[in-house]
């Protein structure tokens, strides 16, 4: 099996190098720093599985793998993430705990090799919609780039068919991602659903307005205009105290 | 241990007890002053019932909550003025009622002391239990504070422990450990005397308690050498010691906690090198401590980045009552047009060596 080792800890990847000697069927064709190398590593070469660390240079495990569109089988390494070990059981196909065991390894190694036989994909939904940690950014592809966008900087969000478009003040940025799972994730008080296609950061807006005979919309202070519906109006309402 | 008080049972012995004594009166009455058994039911009743209302009053009203003319006067004075009232009452409002009875009217004046004795030892007696049932409210309070009290210590205790042991560092060292036993044994065993040193060191160090600084560059060396084994190929560290006076004294958790902070934010908030300068000197009194390290301008802080910062502030309020002892500084070096500029986060920590002397 096709394995890529990513971890910024060079001695925790020769470790996992070392343990996997013993698993003939393991084949260890590319070892990455971080998750900008992963990302390459995993377009380029394809492989089968990945062994992926968490906390890693700028974008954590978790970032990368919302960034791959067809993610490989995946087992977790990580030392002491407590916010993430929940996670893990339900989303990954294995985590192992630092420092990794080689009966943990062969387990994991195991589930790996009965998913292989079964039908099953690991969807990409399931790796990150039970994250219970809340974004405190938005991590997107640009041209194979990544790009960190803080939350302050998004003006709003907009559904786009599979996509979610993430526009900043002058510009958007297309995530393959649902709306309700920015909804969860995003700070409940500094975003709110006034559409069933917009998702919009209270901080950006200049005023609210009636625009027809109850009906409202939102003017953003880049002059853009969003309709509101009857339950967003009552959100925003809560939520801006007018 | 909890007390209980069974308030209903108290409740309802009291009203058994008045009961009875209403009862006595009322035979009382009717069989040795001849009064009619309608009013002389009337009476007991309602002077119990009058009676009952003072107990509570005792028991619930504000002037009552143990002021310290009962807790250490006489008991029987404020009782005594009680009875008085409750005489002065019940007399008025029942011969109001019956003012065409002479028998009752005329019994009054020869039932007066027995009423007057009666109630005084009533009161008396519901002044004693209310001080006791506040007393033992009171240790009961006492009790539950006190658990109260030692759970937070147990949570701060064992929040301290998981500080100084930072999980995090502690599994990813015996991952790296683990990594070197093989290959390089000889390494492993080198790490293993540096973590243990380590944690050892940092298990002993008390809050309160200054330490000597070599102590805690000493410690500072051990943690910077086990992250050079786990990131050598990034880290790059220059030290400039400039203070070599033996016996001064500094807070522990100062130094330590900016020392990881800035390893922290250089190494998952960039990629490539990361090279972190540290420099120790005195100045007029104050031990200089700085530390920079390169922080990603664009990059948006992960969470619990920043904590480690307002923490050591906070700490330095509590030994120094001041909130200028930490400066933190943003810079941006770009040394000529060819070489890309290095954002650099500056830490300057400033320690009154003056009051840190015992």
């Amino acid at each position: 099996m096709r394995t890529i080792i990513i971890d910024d800890e060079p001695l925790a990847r020769s470790l996992l190098i070392e343990l996997l000697e013993d698993h003939k069927d393991i084949e260890v064709i590319a070892e990455c720093n971080d998750g900008f190398e992963g990302l390459k590593a995993i377009q380029e070469l394809q492989p089968e599985l990945v062994f992926l660390d968490i906390q890693m240079p700028k974008i954590t495990g978790f970032e990368m793998l919302e960034l791959l569109d067809n993610p490989p089988k995946v087992i977790f390494t990580t030392a002491y993430d407590e916010f993430a070990l929940k996670a893990f059981e339900v989303n990954a196909l294995d985590y192992l705990l630092k420092p990794v065991h080689a009966e943990r390894l062969s387990g994991a190694l195991g589930k790996v090799r009965n998913y292989a036989k079964g039908e099953n994909q690991l969807s990409k939904g399931q790796i990150t919609s039970q994250l219970p940690e809340q974004m405190q950014r938005i991590v997107v592809k640009v041209n194979g780039e990544v790009k960190i966008l803080p939350l302050q900087d998004v003006f709003y969000l907009e559904a786009a068919d599979d996509y979610v478009k993430i526009h900043t003040g002058d510009k958007y940025y297309l995530k393959h991602q649902t709306m309700s799972h920015f909804e969860q994730h995003l700070p409940e008080h500094q975003f709110v659903r006034i559409h069933r296609s917009y998702l919009v950061n209270i901080q950006h807006i200049h005023k609210v307005d009636l625009y027809e005979k109850e009906q409202y919309c939102v003017i953003l202070r880049n002059d853009v205009r969003l309709q509101v519906s009857r339950t967003g109006y009552a959100k925003l309402k809560a939520e801006l105290g007018f | 241990m909890p007390i209980n008080v069974n308030k209903l049972n108290i409740k309802l012995s009291t009203l058994i007890l008045l009961f009875t004594l209403a009862g006595g009166q009322f035979l009382w009455l009717h069989f040795t002053f001849h009064i009619d058994p309608l009013i002389a039911g009337v009476d007991s009743l309602g002077s119990y019932f009058l009676m009952y209302g003072l107990v509570l009053f005792i028991r619930y009203s504000p002037v009552f909550y143990i002021p310290k003319y009962i807790k250490y006067g006489i008991i029987e004075i404020p009782s005594f003025i009680l009875t008085m009232l409750w005489v002065y009452f019940s007399k008025h409002a029942l011969l109001g009622f019956f003012d065409h009875n002479q028998p009752y009217i005329d019994s009054w004046d020869k039932t007066i002391i027995g009423r007057i004795i009666i109630g005084w030892l009533l009161l008396s007696m519901a002044i004693i239990c209310h001080l006791i049932l506040a007393e033992l409210k009171k240790a009961e309070e006492a009790v539950k504070l006190q658990e109260q009290a030692e759970n937070l210590r147990k949570e701060a205790e064992l929040f301290k422990l998981r500080q100084q042991l930072q999980p995090h560092f502690l599994f990813n060292s015996l991952n790296s450990i683990n990594a070197l036993i093989n290959k390089q044994p000889k390494e492993a065993r080198i790490m293993v005397q540096q973590l243990s040193d380590y944690l050892r060191n940092t298990l002993k160090k008390e809050d309160d308690q200054s330490v000597l600084l070599k102590e805690e560059l000493y410690d500072l060396q051990l943690y910077l050498s086990i992250e050079k084994v786990r990131f050598g190929h990034r880290l790059k560290i220059t030290e400039d010691i400039q203070e070599n006076n033996e016996s001064t004294k500094v807070p522990p958790f100062l130094i330590q906690p900016l020392v990881e902070n800035a390893i922290k934010y250089g190494l998952y908030g960039t990629t490539g090198e990361v090279a972190i300068t540290i420099s120790v000197k005195l100045y007029q009194g104050n031990l200089i401590f700085k530390i920079s390290n390169p922080y990603d301008k664009d990059g948006v802080t992960v969470k619990g980045t920043g904590f480690g910062l307002e923490s050591i502030k906070r700490r330095l309020y509590l030994l120094f009552a001041r909130n200028d002892l930490l400066k933190i500084e943003k810079l941006t070096i770009k040394p000529d047009e060819k070489t890309a500029a290095v954002h650099l986060f500056v830490a300057t920590l400033v320690i009154p060596i003056e009051f840190t002397k015992n």
